[in-house]
């Protein structure tokens, strides 16, 4: 492959090349960045690029990697970060005019570890305002008449179409597994608690996730390992031991899956119920179990109870603000920080207490299997840019702070992407890896970067 | 339908809240988002709950990961 190419390599891939010193992290970086002139005024991924930076960093860990010196498995990696991530020096303005000059002056923990890791942070990807629902100029790499879906819109596109092999998104709603379905990648999110919210522009502390992007499940374990662990500054942060995720997709096999068809079939579209139909009948034909899984009572109010808590959490976050700042806030920021001040205290509460009876049933009914298995979303990614499509099929994910994962899983008739959602146990992202890994070699999408029309 | 009423009453009351704050004219454009914020509300306080059930907290969901990782040891 010519280095120019480069841009071509999935994270392991790099990181591979570079821990044998058959690239240079400058020269994948040139290739990124080459990669990015090209696409970028057609996408709109990047708020903006550390050009400068990225290069003296590229350079000197180029040299260290001659010296055989590498600081960690991202030694050299460039990444993508969403703007809603406090980055020291680098303007993190969320999308919004309110942020529009702040610069932090403390790292998010997530670009520490990254930075430890050895990855060069390149730059912040677009957002919707506050990672809620007023979109971001971004477009879908596969068709740019198309929405890449949000709320970390930027991070998707960027990671689809090859300008970076890995970037840090969020989840509060369906924010990461969405856009990763309408761009035909792998989108991730942890457990919640599993990896540190310090130094992330809340929209719901309840709910806030960070998310990983992909064009590989084993690059998402990767990233994982980097990314998880306990950190004190966060309050909702895990002491649960870290595995070597890595580990977990070296040992996979067909699984048992329960396949959730109530709501989903009844929302998704036909093209969308066709190809999961294909996409089981292949599964089942390579040995693994699939049967019908059964949801329980709770999720008839977990989409509410999930606005309930979102919209009242990011109107307590924003209160102070708006009072003076109103009409700098986007409209259905506004709207949402507006209503959500009206809530109700014992409604919040109250769907507070539906979430606890949910995470309970959810638990007890995905005993019985390795992971839950449905689409990522209802259909593929829609036209137009005023809308990130809709979120319902992650919501309930996000609400019970599950472990959930896509993987692309075909092509509709108009050549966009479909994934398949999974999700697994609380704190067992090791299975949901494993099964992913396993689904994505039976499926065999591929793992290259796509080239907009 | 009732469930409509219900929806209405609910609607009404989460604008008249707003409009003890903001100007009636803003409150009306942002509507919309009050609409979907009054669905949400009707559905969880329509939803019936056992009188045991207490919020969530992010130990709900550790107890329920070290639990799971206790059992497979």
């Amino acid at each position: 492959m010519a280095v120019l190419d480069a841009f071509k390599l999935t994270l392991s891939e790099a990181s591979n090349q570079i821990h044998e010193n058959r690239l240079s992290p400058s020269a994948l970086l040139e290739s990124l960045l080459l990669r990015i002139d090209e696409l970028e005024p057609k996408l709109r991924v990047w708020t903006r690029i550390d050009r400068d930076g990225a290069k003296v960093t590229a350079e000197k860990y180029s040299k260290e990697a001659m010296q055989g010196r590498f600081r960690g498995p991202l030694h050299g990696i460039p990444v993508g970060i969403k703007d809603i991530y406090y980055t020291v020096g680098m303007k993190t303005t969320a999308g919004s005019k309110i942020l529009a000059d702040f610069v932090p002056d403390y790292n998010a923990t997530t670009i520490t570890r990254l930075k430890e890791a050895g990855a060069i942070i390149l730059g912040k990807t677009e957002t919707t305002e506050f990672a809620a629902f007023d979109p971001a100029p971004t477009r879908n790499p596969w068709n740019v008449e198309h929405t890449p879906g949000g709320s970390s819109s930027g991070s998707a596109a960027g990671v689809s179409s090859g300008m970076i092999s890995a970037a840090l998104g969020s989840q509060t709603g369906g924010s990461t597994i969405r856009p990763a379905s309408y761009c035909g990648i792998v989108g991730f999110k942890p457990t919640y608690g599993r990896i540190s919210r310090h130094g992330i522009i809340p929209v719901s502390w309840c709910l806030d996730h960070v998310g990983i992007f992909t064009r590989t499940v084993v690059d998402a374990a990767i990233l994982l390992e980097v990314l998880a662990g306990y950190d004190p500054r966060d309050t909702a942060s895990s002491n649960l031991p870290v595995p070597p995720y890595r580990n977990a997709v070296s040992k996979i096999g067909p699984p048992e899956i329960g396949l959730l068809k109530e709501f989903f079939y009844d929302m998704a579209n036909e093209e969308v119920k066709k190809n999961l139909e294909e996409i089981i009948a292949r599964l089942g034909r390579a040995g693994a179990k699939v049967v019908d899984a059964k949801l329980p009572e709770s999720f008839r109010a977990a989409h509410a109870a999930q606005r309930v808590v979102m919209i009242t959490e990011a109107a307590a976050f924003h209160e102070e603000t708006f009072r003076t700042r109103m009409m700098d806030y986007r409209p259905k920021m506004r709207g949402m920080i507006a209503s959500g001040l009206t809530v109700p205290i014992s409604t919040y509460i109250k769907a507070q207490r539906i979430r606890g009876q949910f995470i309970r049933e959810m638990n007890t009914i995905l005993g019985q299997f390795d992971c839950f298995l449905m689409p990522a979303t209802p259909a593929p990614a829609p036209k137009g840019l005023e809308s990130t499509g809709d979120p319902n099929f992650n919501t309930p994910w996000s609400f019970c702070g599950f472990p959930t994962i896509t993987i692309p899983s075909g092509l509709s008739k108009d050549r966009l992407p479909f994934g398949i959602q999974l999700v697994g146990r609380p704190f067992d992202e090791e299975t949901v890896l494993r099964v992913a890994h396993w689904c994505e070699r039976m499926i065999g999408f591929g793992k290259d970067p796509h080239n907009p029309e | 339908m009732a469930g409509d009423l219900e929806k209405e009453k609910i609607l009404n009351r989460l604008l008249e809240a707003a409009t003890e704050r903001w100007d009636r004219a803003e409150v009306e454009k942002m509507r919309p988002m009050f609409e979907m914020a009054a669905d949400a509300v009707w559905k969880v306080e329509k939803f019936a709950i056992g009188p045991e059930e207490e919020p969530a907290y992010p130990t709900t969901i550790f107890y329920l990961g070290a639990a799971e990782k206790e059992k497979r040891l």
